[in-house]
């Protein structure tokens, strides 16, 4: 049996003589003989989808154009097999189904993605997920205050500026408050921590691209009363030590990487994650394994009375669903990526981004704004108008060199989906939209 | 049936109450646990914490519902029973043995606002 073929000789030969066909080639008299190779292509050692296409494209890139764009939403490779999965009627359905006698396909789904981000995030226990990264740290921020009992937090100036403003609008009726805490070339420095304060909100890799030092962080604290909620980016998970063995408390961000299209800006995917010790205090859905009464391995959503169709104004949050179909589009992105092949999609993003950054450093014109780490994306400084750049470089390549992160600067992302021939083309590009 | 024992205090948010030592003990009705069903868990605010008269100290936890707990009276947690952290089902069981805080700093004079057996035993019985 082939790997990507589920079929064996004989089920083929029965499927041929239902058609009333002799050999598979028959399937494609259609196709006029010209148009088709007389050999079969060999590919040797096996390819991956993502190759397989780049072959019979004869490109390097997936892509039709390339975009370079930076911030939130990252363009990277979708396996084929995700839209017909999803797309099954057992799945796509107008409501999440979760009565278990109904549902244990979408259950255990939803319990390989728990298991599969919780140990990606290096904790404990993942919810079934949120709607997106901006919802997903306002939950963790909440339930950073319901365990301290506090009503302050201090948050990274250099937290993405959507999350900032869904927490400003949190904040504003008064229920808590918050402060900015910064630091030199882009990376948080020292801070003071008040009484009242009940957690730290980092985001690594920072809206800069730039990773910050979370176990440095974790030592400076004064207490261990004190939260640290890291937000980051699902993709950098898989190259990066997990936030959670870096000491953070609570781990939460956006999983569109995972599979999920850029589709203008969603539906997307919020991922949170705890300790069990404190599986209590987490907001959204719980999937768990049980055994139903014949002693069968069978899946439940757990621990509902934290939710607000049974707690009513006590619960633990607002939130009583989960973002069941992008869910399962990132649990069958992983599963069909598998450990390694998501370490690779990871460490391609990294190693491009690290050769545009090099390239950008060797044009006088524009250079990158900061020095310290980064996983896939950072931020360069230009010496004319960023939007006037990227017009030039759409004009002249149809190459979107990256977003505008304010008057002068851009900010720059790469995915697996490019080459070194491409990003030195882009290099090239903007170095001379410049001039 | 619901047991009410006759010796001790009892409040319209089915908890008991009773003096042992020269602290408030405290725990839940015979009515309470029937009506929760399978106690799973049960999370108390940690002695020392300071609490107003009906004021949630914790929140009890069943299969089926959540629900939470409030003090009798005024004052401060003293002690909170370990042993349900365990093995929360013990309240099921035994409901009148087995407590869920101890309270000091409380005032004995305002032990008369709360139900004695006879006037909770009627009480429920209008709950139906």
């Amino acid at each position: 049996m082939h790997r990507y073929i589920p079929s064996g000789q004989e089920e083929r030969q029965a499927l041929l003589q239902e058609l009333g066909l002799s050999a598979i080639e028959d399937l494609f008299a259609s196709i006029p003989s010209e148009l088709r190779k007389s050999t079969a292509a060999h590919f040797t050692p096996a390819m991956s989808e993502i190759e397989l296409r780049r072959y019979f494209q004869h490109s390097d890139v997936v892509l039709p154009d390339h975009s370079f764009a930076g911030g939130l939403g990252h363009n990277h490779y979708i396996p084929s097999i995700i839209d017909p999965l999803i797309s099954r009627g057992e799945f796509l359905t107008a409501y999440t189904p979760y009565q278990p006698e109904v549902s244990q396909g979408t259950l255990q789904a939803m319990f390989e993605y728990q298991s599969m981000m919780a140990h990606l995030m290096g904790v404990e226990v993942s919810n079934a997920s949120l709607y997106d990264g901006s919802t997903a740290v306002i939950e963790a921020i909440s339930m950073a205050l319901r365990i301290s009992g506090k009503t302050h937090v201090l948050v990274s100036s250099f937290l993405h500026p959507e999350y900032l403003e869904t927490l400003a609008t949190y904040a504003a009726p008064g229920v808590f408050s918050f402060d900015l805490i910064s630091g030199e070339n882009g990376r948080l420095g020292a801070f003071q921590v008040a009484e009242q304060t009940g957690a730290v909100v980092i985001q690594s890799p920072n809206y800069f691209g730039l990773l910050e030092d979370i176990s440095r962080i974790k030592e400076v604290l004064p207490t261990n009363v004190l939260l640290i909620v890291v937000v980051t980016e699902a993709l950098s998970l898989a190259y990066l030590k997990s936030p959670g063995s870096l000491g953070a408390d609570i781990v939460c961000g956006e999983a569109q990487s995972f599979g999920i299209p850029l589709m203008a800006g969603g539906p997307w995917l919020g991922f949170l994650g705890s300790s069990m010790a404190q599986v209590r205090n987490m907001p959204g859905r719980l999937v768990g394994q049980a055994r139903d009464r014949h002693g069968r391995r069978a899946f439940v959503v757990t621990l509902a009375t934290r939710e607000q169709h049974i707690r009513r104004a006590r619960a633990t949050s607002n939130i009583c669903t989960n973002q069941g179909l992008m869910a399962l589009r990132a649990t069958i992105y992983l599963s069909v990526m598998g450990k390694r092949g998501l370490y690779r999609a990871a460490e391609r993003s990294h190693r491009f981004a690290t050769l545009g950054r090099k390239l950008i450093a060797q044009h006088s014109e524009i250079r990158p704004a900061h020095e310290g780490p980064i996983f896939n994306e950072f931020v360069i400084d230009l010496p004319i108008r960023a939007e006037l750049v990227i017009e030039r470089c759409l004009e002249s390549q149809r190459i979107l060199p990256g977003s505008i992160l304010d008057e002068k600067r851009l900010l720059v992302a790469f995915s697996e989906l490019l080459s070194a021939k491409v990003v030195e083309k882009w290099a090239l590009l903007l170095a001379a939209a410049c001039k | 049936m619901n047991k009410v024992p006759e010796n001790l205090f009892y409040t319209s948010k089915h908890e008991w109450a009773r003096e042992e030592n020269g602290l408030l003990v405290v725990g839940i009705t015979d009515y309470a646990q029937h009506s929760l069903g399978d106690i799973v868990y049960i999370d108390v605010k940690p002695a020392g914490t300071g609490l107003a008269r009906e004021a949630s100290f914790g929140a009890i936890e069943s299969v089926k519902a959540a629900e939470e707990l409030y003090s009798p009276l005024a004052g401060t947690i003293a002690e909170v029973n370990p042993a349900l952290n365990q093995d929360p089902a013990r309240v099921n069981q035994d409901p009148y043995g087995s407590w869920i805080i101890k309270v000091k700093d409380y005032s004995a004079a305002d032990l008369g606002q709360l139900m004695n057996a006879s006037a909770y035993e009627a009480y429920i019985k209008t709950l139906g």
